[in-house]
């Protein structure tokens, strides 16, 4: 127990002083492996590093991610957002609505919410200025919304808790569609207040002509969604299959269809993506090896062990993985935390008889979380550096999306119908 | 110096961007078989295999580019408030205890491939040495160990691409 501390206590000191996570992680690795396994040979590294991420199911990652920079660059993501505004636009307060309805169409096709930061953020910020809300509101709508790409399918947090554990990604991605769209009608709620508080107008109503050209124009847009959700759930494509669609079909739509990328900037966001791809899998591959070893040194064993002694049930255990995962997230990026804690608490909520696709919800709402929780939110500083406005700014707009986002917490944490009802209903 | 890093930068580059579009090409290529091209599809079972020892290559020859452009993950708020204060050359400790942990792994990744070699043991439905999986990392912990160079004798500025003020 003390030697687990310590290595604990080394993480920590690593993470503080500011090396790069997969040191973070690795330099962890190896002082398990001496300290427990010093009989085990040191080949082991790379052979569970590379067994880890030799799977077909993380190729999803690499081909979403090209699709969402492709996307983003492109006039897929526009044109979405162009359709709910003409659906929603009207209502008081309307382009809130669009904003969040914009990043949960974009977040079913991207999966990542800085993605969707960056490629909405310009579009809807000037627009939610000039109907009338709050610089602060509009800077926290924008960041807070983008928040539900990481529950809408398809999203990389819940491809990485599938692999992690052995978790169906179609149940996920049903459940996360759920559960996304709760916390988008939270942000509505939330939306409808400060509209009526602050007197904003809304669109003139679009004549029915005007929405019916919207929908033309957005029609090859529109099929990314249908492609990518339909193609699971009819049983045509597994998640990753679906994903490499979703990159032929937008370099198709992208570059022959809207021609709003030529072979250059193609070359250039493939690059981008590839640098985030490389980013996630060098965690990945660590991760691999680090949970190798808090398996093989029974860390979880004796975590339940503890918490049995302690008589902890699932209510109190839900509220300490909450708890963890929100001071994790203030700090360290979504995979990273992944790798760090659901090892280790997977275990434990398995043996408190918690449904495995109910703990990815909690796991993924408190991720969604963690990207807009000050002090270091990833989605702050990107809405920073997107929209040129200090992280300050935006840390107080997005402080009232905090509290909705801790009741939509607590509702799927202790409500589990909310998470497994649409599983339950396609699977 | 700067010379090689260049040569090294051009390299990776073309070769990650020609990897992620084969990638596409080919799994793409496999799933309309598997839809549309019946008893054929049977003969492409290798793409999947190829598609994902691909995918490692293109992590592992990125890393370092990653590392380069300052996007490696990294929570970096307290570094030089700790530099200060302690008067510690942290960037230095950092950069060095990267050289290490890099120069090890990529020795361990190499031992692996050399052991896998020695084995014989072929990929089922490619016919070739599974050692060439191992060549991955042992590639890019060399790629990542020569950054880490390159930032301690001051070649390269990884540090400042984040935004940060210096030490």
């Amino acid at each position: 127990m003390i030697l687990v501390a310590a290595i604990g206590v080394l993480a920590a000191v690593l993470l503080i002083a500011g090396f790069e996570m997969f040191m973070v992680l690795g330099i962890p690795a190896l002082a398990i492996k001496a300290g427990f396994f010093a009989s085990l040979p040191d080949l082991i590294l790379p052979q569970r590093m590379t067994a880890g991420i030799n799977q077909t199911l993380l190729l999803a990652i690499p081909f979403f991610l090209l699709a969402a920079q492709l996307m983003g660059q492109g006039q897929i993501a526009t044109r979405l957002t162009d359709v709910v505004r003409a659906l929603v636009g009207h209502l008081r307060g309307g382009i809130g609505y669009t904003t969040i309805g914009g990043a949960m169409g974009f977040g079913s096709v991207s999966g990542s919410a800085p993605a969707t930061v960056a490629a909405l953020g310009k579009i809807l910020y000037p627009e939610l200025r000039r109907v009338g809300f709050r610089d602060r509101f509009a800077l926290g709508l924008i960041v807070s919304s983008a928040e539900t790409a990481l529950l809408i399918p398809p999203s990389i947090t819940l491809i990485v808790y599938g692999w992690i554990t052995g978790t169906s990604i179609a149940a996920l991605f049903a459940a996360g569609l759920g559960v996304g769209v709760i916390l988008g009608l939270a942000c509505a709620v939330l939306t409808m207040i400060e509209a009526r508080r602050s007197g904003v107008s809304g669109d003139p109503r679009a004549r029915l002509a005007e929405i019916g050209s919207t929908f033309r124009r957005a029609g090859w847009a529109l099929g990314m969604p249908v492609l990518i959700l339909g193609g699971i759930y009819s049983g045509l494509f597994t998640p990753t299959e679906a994903a490499v669609m979703s990159v032929v079909y937008a370099i198709f739509v992208e570059m022959v269809i809207y021609r709003s990328l030529d072979l250059k900037t193609l070359a250039k966001v493939a690059e981008q993506a590839i640098i985030q791809n490389a980013v996630i899998f060098l965690l990945l591959a660590i991760g691999t090896a680090l949970s190798f070893f808090i398996t093989l040194a029974q860390i979880p064993a004796t975590l339940i062990g503890f918490l049995d002694e302690m008589q902890v049930g699932p209510v109190v255990f839900l509220m300490i993985v909450n708890v963890a995962f929100i001071i994790a997230g203030m700090f360290i990026d979504p995979n990273s935390i992944q790798l760090m804690l659901v090892p280790a608490l997977y275990p434990v909520a398995m043996h408190l008889g918690l449904d495995p696709v109910h703990f990815g919800m909690i796991v993924a709402v408190n991720i969604a979380l963690g990207m807009v929780t000050p002090p270091f939110g990833l989605d702050l500083f990107v809405a920073s550096s997107t929209l040129q406005k200090p992280v300050t700014e935006i840390i107080a707009g997005v402080w009232p999306f905090l509290v909705v986002n801790l009741v939509v917490l607590l509702l799927i944490t202790y409500v589990p119908g909310l998470s497994t009802l649409i599983p339950d209903l396609l699977l | 110096m700067q010379r090689l890093l260049s040569g090294v930068r051009l390299v990776e580059r073309i070769s990650v961007v020609a990897l992620l579009l084969t990638m596409t090409v080919l799994f793409a290529f496999n799933v309309l078989i598997r839809q549309f091209g019946g008893p054929l599809a049977a003969s492409f079972g290798w793409i999947d295999e190829v598609v994902r020892s691909l995918n490692i290559f293109l992590v592992f020859l990125a890393s370092g580019l990653a590392l380069e452009s300052g996007k490696q993950v990294a929570v970096d708020t307290w570094r030089n408030r700790i530099a200060r204060r302690s008067g510690l050359p942290l960037r230095r400790i950092l950069d060095a205890a990267g050289i290490i942990f890099c120069l090890y792994m990529a020795w361990i990744s190499g031992r692996m491939a050399a052991f896998v070699f020695g084995t014989g043991q072929v990929s089922a439905t490619l016919g070739i040495s599974t050692g060439w999986l191992y060549v991955a990392p042992c590639a890019g912990f060399g790629l990542l160990a020569l950054r880490y160079v390159a930032s301690f004798v001051g070649a390269i500025e990884r540090f400042d691409r984040n935004g940060e003020t210096g030490e």
